[in-house]
């Protein structure tokens, strides 16, 4: 089965006045057709840089693909023109961005703003894309649509907005959704509503998605497959019980470790893990997530570790899953 | 909304107040009263020219009947020209309301042009041409700009008439001198609201649509960097007006402008303390009246308090 | 990466656990001077800036020697010699009284700068005093302080320095008083905006419980935190007051004659643009370049202050 989406080595840099930093570094990706994959970290880690950079959309300058490429379809969308590209993007691709509130054009009216890009891509009769547009609001779960669409966005709620934003991602039915932390900005109860809608949308439409979010609880039941990011890298790839169950990265069992859970007393619920990742401007030899680890070893301080294949579609960066490591330290086992 | 309007009109009142009484008395404290410099008049005509602008009176009552009159809309008679306040400002104001007119509408069009070309085309050649042009529009004042295009269009080229008022040609140089300063903060203005709202994240979203750069600029970029130009329009138009009375001055125009420096040279008493009341209502009621309509241009504003259910 | 990993001869004691050695170095920092040392050098870096700088210390050296360098007195008038264009006995030429233009420019240039800084000061004084016990009181005097100036500033502003000079008379003491009236206004707002936002930082309400006095807490540490705006104001100001009083000699109403500021200068060149055009080019120049010069230097240093604004 060809993938939909494919990323491939692909390295993204961003020139700023302190230096260059690496945002993205050498990542590979595969979505198929009609498959649902978590990409996960924290903020800072390069998830959102990745993802823009499918369709180009990061601003250059500063940003900048050096190396790598991105395949949809068969089709090398990093070796594309912009004009070629514009046809793509909203078209073959859709995009949900993290905040509704800011993501939408606040004078104009939500309406035109998706009627906008199904006349962009072929349908000029704008009689029919507001009747269309009409039935998306109605299948993201827009209330009343018929009068949704000529408000603005501020006279929406923030649930709301985000649906808003879905219905412009899906209004070419797109083949490939990217949702970019599409639940950060809205509260809990309406996150569990927009999830809902996108596994809905991912089921019934056939579509693929790639899910960018620094929450592990959002991804369980959602994506079939999931890669955490950390410092540009992907460092633990697998299936979601794979990596929600038996986790093999110290970074993902930290974060596995701060989904908040009903079950444990409040005070005991969240357990972020602890530090700040690395502004990656020249950064130190070794693994970057030493300076956090709890089971940092000598080896972590001086080489940065490669990927050790754990099984089909597993892989992880990590000393520990190194063979040495577990002569050493006979008490993990 | 109405406690806004209502607490801009009574700050708008005090400030008329103050600058009515303000005015009064530093007309009245001035040192040689209007009639000075006609230090030869024998005393029986002072004593008439006196009697009939009621300078005899004592300064409250002076200052009461004015407040009358004012209420009434009758700003007297001016004490040089054998004619009403009310009479100059009827012929004055058409003229500077026309040649304001003209300056705005050219600072709003190369402003608005200059400032987008800079932002979309940033730190390239275009960006370069606009903020130089502008840095000199800033630099250059007014006064010495009509005199440099007087002398090349009109004593060098002889193209256009040098001074005075009548067909379109009359209207170039003074237009263009008026405008060179708004123009300058415009584009200047224009330029880094533009680059502001070009980073925000719904042009992001605009370019994820697939949308071509033009229809991003035209209908994403463009309403929402004008925003910050909308809400320079009071002192865009205030601008022009006091740059009025220089540009009116130099190139002879009976506008308002030119009669109020002549009335402030010749202390005319009446005429000064009009105009200035007319310009400073104008210019109050220019100011409240283009935040109204920002309001109104920007729907977050206009429908704040009526958010959906 | 993995082909590195090959070469490499790990041993048994790279996989020891680390525990807390090697942690990360974290240190936050910002010191005052650093920042103002930085901004000079951001400020250096700005070739416009630099350019402005250098016209503006150029104009101040000439303002000072200039009137003395052509042997010519500013006010000596000389019938036989009117309204010579520029050569090599008077360099910018000569008015239609016959005095020597090079020397009145740069005597203009005194008056001109001077009432430019003047201006400044004086704004300068009244604006962060007025603007910092308003904000630094708080409460119904700052609403009534501040209802004050949103009164004032709705007054269009140059009918109000045409009435203070027509009130007090041509001369250089009511250009400064006209002008510093008007000014201070800007600056009174922005010094409270500053002191508002700054008032309730830890490190103020730190020194407060300390016993320290409302006075010094307001010169120690309040003022030095709101240079930056205020120093990006005066850029403004400065040349605005230049501006303003060349408009208003320009109009009669300035300095008064044989004293020429710029605005003089100009405005008696008018009179003879037709046939001596140098008498309007030369005052024209010097104060556009000083317009341009002090635009430069005011940008640079918002810039500076706040690179992030840099586009």
């Amino acid at each position: 089965m060809q993938p939909l989406l494919k990323i491939e080595d692909l390295n993204v840099q961003f020139e700023t006045r302190a230096g260059v930093l690496q945002a993205v570094r050498g990542i590979n990706l595969e979505i198929g057709p009609g498959e649902a994959l978590a990409l996960v970290g924290e903020s800072g880690c390069g998830k959102s840089a990745a993802a823009q950079s499918v369709l180009k959309l990061l601003p250059s300058p500063p940003a900048r693909i050096t190396r790598g490429g991105v395949f949809f379809a068969g089709e090398n969308l990093t070796a594309m023109s912009e004009k070629e590209l514009q046809r793509v993007r909203g078209r073959d691709i859709g995009f949900i961005f993290q905040d509704p509130m800011t993501s939408l054009n606040p004078t104009m009216k939500v309406g035109r703003q998706v009627v906008e890009v199904m006349y962009r891509h072929g349908e000029k009769d704008n009689k029919k894309n507001r009747e269309r547009a009409l039935e998306i609001f109605g299948l993201v779960g827009i209330s009343n649509p018929g009068r949704r669409l000529d408000q603005y966005p501020h006279q929406l709620s923030g649930g709301m907005r985000q649906r808003v934003m879905a219905a412009i991602a899906l209004a070419c039915g797109p083949r490939l959704l990217i949702a970019d932390e599409p639940t950060t900005a809205v509260d809990v109860t309406i996150q569990a509503q927009i999830m809902e809608l996108l596994r809905d949308l991912q089921k019934k439409r056939g579509m693929s998605v790639l899910l960018i979010t620094h929450d592990l609880s959002l991804v369980a039941g959602f994506a079939r497959r999931v890669a955490v990011m950390y410092a540009g890298k992907i460092i633990e790839t697998g299936t979601a019980e794979e990596v929600m169950n038996s986790p093999a990265h110290p970074y993902t069992r930290g974060l596995l470790a701060s989904i908040p859970r009903l079950e444990v007393r409040p005070e005991e619920r969240l357990a972020p893990v602890p530090g700040r990742p690395p502004v990656m401007i020249n950064p130190p030899p070794g693994c970057p997530f030493r300076p956090r680890c709890p089971e940092a070893m000598y080896i972590c301080a001086k080489i940065e570790p490669g990927e050790t294949i754990l099984g089909q579609g597993r892989i992880v960066s990590c000393w520990l899953a190194h063979p040495m490591a577990a002569e050493s330290r006979p008490e993990r086992l | 909304m109405a406690r806004y309007v209502l607490r801009r009109i009574v700050t708008m009142s005090l400030a008329l107040w103050l600058i009515i009484t303000a005015t009064f008395v530093i007309m009245h404290s001035v040192p040689g009263g209007p009639f000075s410099s006609e230090k030869n008049a024998p005393p029986a005509v002072m004593q008439n020219l006196n009697a009939r602008y009621r300078l005899n009176d004592p300064y409250w009552k002076q200052y009461l009947d004015y407040l009358l009159n004012m209420a009434r809309l009758d700003l007297g008679p001016s004490f040089k020209y054998d004619r009403s306040v009310n009479e100059i400002i009827s012929q004055g104001f058409p003229v500077s309301a026309q040649l304001g007119a003209v300056a705005v509408s050219i600072a709003l069009g190369a402003g608005v042009i200059l400032g987008v070309a800079a932002a979309w085309k940033q730190n390239r050649w275009q960006d370069y041409t606009a903020m130089s042009l502008a840095a000199l529009g800033f630099s250059v004042p007014s006064f010495i700009l009509s005199g440099l295009l007087m002398y090349i269009f009109a004593y060098k080229l002889m193209w256009l008439p040098p001074a005075m008022w009548g067909g379109w040609q009359h209207a170039v140089m003074p237009a263009l001198a008026l405008s060179a300063l708004p123009t300058a903060f415009i584009a200047r203005l224009m330029r880094s609201s533009m680059l502001e709202v070009l980073q925000q994240d719904y042009i992001k979203t605009a370019r994820a649509k697939g949308l071509s750069p033009a229809a991003i600029l035209v209908n994403h970029a463009l309403k929402n960097a004008l925003m910050p130009v909308a809400t320079y329009l009071g002192p865009l138009v205030a601008a022009v007006f006091t740059g009025s009375f220089v540009v009116e001055t130099v190139f002879a125009i009976p506008g308002l402008g030119r009669y109020f420096v002549i009335s402030v040279l010749n202390r005319d008493y009446t005429l000064i303390l009009g105009l200035t009341v007319f310009y400073a209502v104008f210019l109050m009621l220019m100011n409240f009246i283009v935040d109204l309509v920002y309001m109104f241009l920007d729907p977050r504003i206009k429908l704040a308090d009526d958010r959906g259910d | 990466m993995t082909g590195v990993i090959r070469v490499l001869e790990l041993r048994p004691e790279d996989f020891q656990a680390l525990g807390d050695k090697g942690g990360p170095a974290e240190g936050l920092s910002a010191d005052p001077l650093n920042y103002w040392r930085d901004v000079w050098r951001r400020l250096k870096a700005n070739r416009a800036a630099v350019f402005g700088l250098t016209v503006i210390a150029v104009l101040v050296f000439f303002a000072l020697a200039g009137p003395y360098l052509s042997g010519h007195t500013y006010d000596r008038q000389d019938l036989s010699m009117i309204n010579q264009p520029p050569g090599a006995g008077f360099w910018f030429g000569t008015d239609c009284l016959g005095r020597d233009l090079f020397t009145r420019i740069w005597y203009g240039a005194r008056i001109s700068l001077l009432i430019g800084f003047v201006t400044g000061a004086v704004c300068l004084v009244i604006g962060v005093l007025y603007g910092g016990i308003s904000g630094y009181a708080g409460g119904r005097v700052d609403d009534l302080m501040m209802r004050a100036v949103e009164v004032l500033g709705s007054i269009p502003f140059l009918l109000y320095v045409i009435l203070l000079m027509v009130l007090m008379g041509p001369g250089l003491k009511a250009v400064f008083i006209a002008l510093g009236a008007v000014y201070w206004l800007t600056v009174a707002r922005i010094v409270r905006g500053q002191v508002l936002a700054l008032k309730e930082q830890e490190y103020i309400l730190a020194a407060r419980v300390l016993g320290i006095s409302p006075w010094r807490i307001l010169t120690r540490h309040l003022i030095p935190n709101t240079m930056g705006p205020i120093l990006v104001t005066l850029t403004l100001i400065i040349p605005e007051a230049i501006f303003t009083e060349a408009w208003l000699s320009f109009l009669g109403l300035g300095v008064s004659v044989p004293k020429a500021s710029w605005g003089v200068l100009a405005s008696e060149g008018m009179e003879g643009l037709r046939n001596y055009p140098w008498q309007l080019f030369f005052p024209a120049f010097f104060i556009s370049l000083t317009m341009l010069a002090f635009n430069f230097v005011g940008d640079g240093i918002r810039d500076a202050l706040d690179p992030r604004l840099r586009r």
